[in-house]
């Protein structure tokens, strides 16, 4: 039962779908988001962009497992949590049945809708890495605080494929593989190209690499996603949400959703193809999307 | 180098409302090269204090206000006019201003802002190199703190942040320091330094004011 993620990962193509926690007290808002997601393996808790003060990923990572039943990968950053807040939530998460973390450093509060809050990053991400497999490993951190129970925990990161220069995001890594990393999910990525580079650079890492997928619900959320300068929206995606933009209402939204599915399609094929891990798809605002684009795949 | 920036004057003037006799006092060493506390800072503000109506019974620039010693010694010479005051102005860092009210056992204002620990590139470029967390990491890390450098403070970095070598957090084009550190280590032919993982810094090693004592 435990740590099918994991496996899965080893063994073939795995799809998982990715939800935003929210500033909000209506668990609904997150549970139906990942039940309108339809077949995935998976779902990632994250913390929402540039928002400070979403609901703890780690008690909604929780709820999520109990209303859905789906193996949950709880995302964790360093932003506002000291080690032991850390440790707390990390046991909290695996006291509600979640054992899979995805572990970042986590953005400045300074780029965030609460500019003033204090930046806490009292361990690292690689810190935390070490920090995850060393209680699953030992029953005790780094530092020897013993937890009680079997741990049995699962940990991955996020990956920028588009980082320059690549050759210290590459050494980034290879530390946390040292560790024991479990798996990497690449930062939202369009182009198979830059993947395949990618994964020529990390395949001696030995860590499964999920690659992010990032539907777009209009041209809107495209260009203000493409402001990231991390991510290039292709311009023929733009072009296609564009000619949507013509139409009205429930008009607009199918062909929106149509250019997505056409171009993820045949992307996420190209993944397959490529020999990469699995996908994770995230539609903010627009999960059922995720269903339709799940349903369109060869299984 | 201890950098310090002028508080505004609507700032200094609302601290100094309740008080009429004043002593202003300068700072002979960091404030006079930043130019926030040497005999011009002082003079000027002397000048604006008479405009506000303040009774300036004295002013002087002690040569280093954050040496109690030194500041019984050099307020010995307006003994009187320290003793009167309703209040000393001290332009000098934090540290000056509460040595000299160590020393004087007088009510003190302070008239700057203590920004950082800095180094001096040349007189009004002031750069901020350390933040005195009392372990310092400039051995593994090449010379360079990630500390201060690094907007996060982060001990293993890069982060997600970087973004063409450049910190995406801190504005006006800054390179990433986790990138200069893998480029140092590179150059000497130590790529795999930048594979260790720097522990957590041991958070107890600051608490309350630190004292050294011998």
């Amino acid at each position: 039962m435990e740590l099918k993620l994991k496996d899965s990962l080893r063994k073939g193509f795995t799809l998982i779908g990715q939800v935003n926690s929210a500033r909000t007290v209506d668990v609904n808002v997150v549970v139906n988001a990942v039940k309108s997601m339809g077949k995935v393996s998976a779902v990632i808790v994250s913390e929402p962009q540039g928002v400070l003060g979403a609901a703890n990923t780690a008690v909604v990572s929780g709820v999520v497992k109990r209303e859905t039943g789906m193996e949950v990968i709880c995302q964790l950053t360093c932003r506002d949590r000291n080690r032991a807040a850390l440790l707390s939530d990390v046991l909290a998460a695996k006291m509600l049945g979640v054992d899979c973390f995805l572990v970042t450093d986590g953005s400045h509060p300074k780029t965030s809708d609460i500019p003033q809050a204090m930046a806490v990053f009292d361990l690292d991400s690689a810190q935390l890495v070490q920090m995850i497999k060393h209680l699953s490993e030992k029953g005790e951190t780094p530092a020897g605080h013993k937890a009680e129970g079997q741990l049995n925990l699962c940990v991955g990161t996020i990956a920028f494929p588009a980082a320059s220069p690549i050759e210290v995001e590459v050494r980034r890594l290879e530390r946390m593989a040292r560790l024991g990393l479990d798996f990497m999910v690449t930062y939202p990525t369009f182009s198979i190209e830059a993947l395949n580079r990618f994964q020529s650079e990390t395949k001696r890492l030995d860590v499964p690499v999920i690659v992010g997928i990032r539907m777009l619900q209009d041209v809107r959320d495209a260009r203000r996603l493409n402001e990231d300068p991390r991510v290039t929206v292709p311009p023929e995606l733009i072009a296609s949400l564009e000619k949507a933009e013509t139409l009205k209402g429930e008009g607009k939204a199918n062909a929106c959703l149509e250019a997505n599915l056409n171009f993820f399609e045949g992307f996420i094929e190209a993944v397959k193809s490529s020999g990469f891990a699995g996908c994770s798809i995230h539609a903010p605002g627009i999960e059922q999307a995720v269903s339709r684009l799940v349903s369109k795949l060869k299984t | 180098m201890i950098i310090t920036v002028a508080k505004s004057d609507e700032e200094v003037r609302r601290a100094l409302e309740p008080y009429r006799d004043i002593v202003v006092i300068g700072c002979g060493t960091c404030a006079t090269i930043c130019r926030t506390g040497g005999e011009d800072q002082v003079k000027e503000m002397v000048e604006k204090l008479v405009g506000w109506g303040k009774n300036v019974l004295a002013s002087m620039v002690v040569e280093s206000p954050c040496d109690v010693r030194i500041d019984k010694r050099d307020l010995r010479r307006i003994e009187d006019e320290v003793e009167k005051a309703d209040a000393l102005l001290v332009m000098s860092c934090g540290v000056g201003v509460q040595a000299v009210g160590e020393a004087s056992g007088k009510k003190v204002l302070a008239a700057l802002d203590t920004v950082f620990l800095g180094e001096v590139e040349h007189i009004g470029r002031f750069l901020e190199r350390c933040r005195e967390c009392g372990m310092c990491v400039l051995n593994e890390t090449e010379g360079l703190c990630p500390m201060v450098l690094c907007a996060k403070g982060l001990m293993n970095g890069p982060c997600e942040d970087m973004i063409n070598g450049k910190c995406g957090v801190i504005e006006n084009d800054v390179d990433c320091v986790w990138v200069k550190v893998w480029e140092r280590m590179k150059n000497e032919g130590r790529e795999d330094a930048f594979l260790r993982v720097n522990p957590p810094l041991d958070r107890s090693v600051k608490v309350g004011a630190m004292k050294v004592t011998w």
